[in-house]
């Protein structure tokens, strides 16, 4: 593997904080080692960054206290307990599952190709736009007043298709062109 | 074998040790998905005092702390059902307590340092009484020059400083570029450099 050499002291003053402050690559850390035996400049900035970094690790982690990690885990688990009981949170919980997300989609697909079968392509009764142009008697929803006026409606729309002005349009009680 | 211990591990044992982590971390999320409730538990106790612990600094309070690192844990598990393993389990719950950090941080005043020194320097029974002074204002200062940055700013510190990231993996939590972690950083270092100067006896501050 290439050893990695440091050409200038930018390059170095990058590196020097990211190797003074935490973790680094062995061989960024030879690298900089090599440009800070040449560069005394680099070297003084090194010293002050490492001080400050070794400042602040000074201030070591605070002392928890007695039974902090049991109280800890008692709210967390009573939190997740509220959680739970949320009904909607369950549901949620339960569908994000993947085993259970794949049953979900799968039965979400079902029920929309029921829906549109049972809507557009089932055994629902045929469209009709109306009774008058298609000629064909609605039975079910006749009553016998209705029967009665559509001769009528049928020779107005003879009427109206026609134009108001037409006067060969015959008008009779059969409602025939 | 206590000073064997105390030494830092080289760069190949740290690697395969977080790989073995990774590896171990996946096979729990995995047991969790499957339904087994006590591998969300393992989880929690692996990682609850590094969540906790970045909280603390970022927050300088137990309670809030506490609460975050509560906050964090509720959210991983309503989430890790779709945790698909693309990313490290530590910096995603990382990157989860630090965002809600900056969102608490925000939300709260900045004039609320309540017992700030007492927050960093608990006393620890084998601490004389002169020394535990000086070390309670010494941390009280350092706390502070902490806390006086950006909270960006001081989330990445916390996280190169205390949890040892890379600059990689703090670019991942923080949602930015490693050059714009390192130029960060660059700045955040100058001004605790200010900031500590009367305890510093190295050069004049980075950056001037």
């Amino acid at each position: 593997m290439m050893e990695r050499a440091i050409v200038d002291c930018r390059e170095a003053r990058d590196l020097l904080l990211e190797v003074v402050s935490g973790a680094t690559p062995p061989d960024l850390r030879r690298a900089l080692a090599q440009h800070l035996e040449r560069c005394e400049r680099c070297r003084h900035e090194a010293a002050a960054l490492e001080e400050t970094a070794a400042l602040l690790r000074s201030a070591a982690e605070p002392s928890l206290r007695d039974g902090h990690w049991d109280t800890f885990m008692a709210g967390l688990d009573r939190r997740l307990q509220a959680e739970r009981r949320r009904p909607l949170a369950r549901l949620v919980r339960w569908i994000r599952t993947p085993l259970h997300a794949w049953s979900t989609a799968a039965a979400m697909a079902a029920l929309v190709v029921a829906l549109m079968f049972a809507l557009v392509g089932g055994q629902a009764p045929a469209r009709v736009d109306s009774p008058v142009v298609q000629g064909v008697p609605i039975q079910g929803f006749m009553t016998d007043s209705i029967v009665d006026a559509l001769p009528a409606m049928n020779a107005s729309l003879s009427v109206w298709k026609a134009g108001f002005g037409a006067i060969d349009v015959p008008y009779d009680a059969a409602g025939g062109d | 074998m206590g000073r064997a211990e105390a030494k830092p591990p080289t760069g190949e044992k740290r690697h395969l040790k977080q790989m073995s982590s990774r590896a171990e971390d996946l096979a729990l999320v995995e047991a969790f998905k499957r339904g087994e409730e006590s591998a969300f538990t393992a989880l929690v106790i692996k990682y609850r005092e590094a969540v906790f612990r970045v909280a603390r600094r970022m927050l300088h309070s137990h309670e809030d702390a506490s609460d975050v690192a509560q906050e964090v844990f509720i959210r991983v598990h309503r989430a890790l059902p779709r945790f698909a393993g693309r990313s490290q389990l530590r910096t995603w719950l990382f990157r989860i307590t630090v965002n809600l950090c900056l969102d608490f941080s925000g939300r709260r005043s900045r004039d609320v340092l309540t017992g700030l020194k007492e927050l960093m320097w608990e006393p620890s029974p084998h601490d004389n009484p002169v020394e535990l002074s000086e070390r309670r204002e010494l941390g009280g200062v350092i706390a502070g020059a902490i806390d006086a940055l950006p909270a960006r700013q001081r989330a990445m510190v916390v996280l190169r400083v205390y949890q040892d990231l890379p600059y990689a993996d703090i670019g991942r939590i923080m949602g930015c570029a490693e050059g714009t972690v390192k130029a960060t950083m660059f700045a955040a270092f100058g001004k605790l450099r200010r900031s500590l100067a009367p305890y510093v006896t190295g050069a004049s501050p980075a950056g001037e």
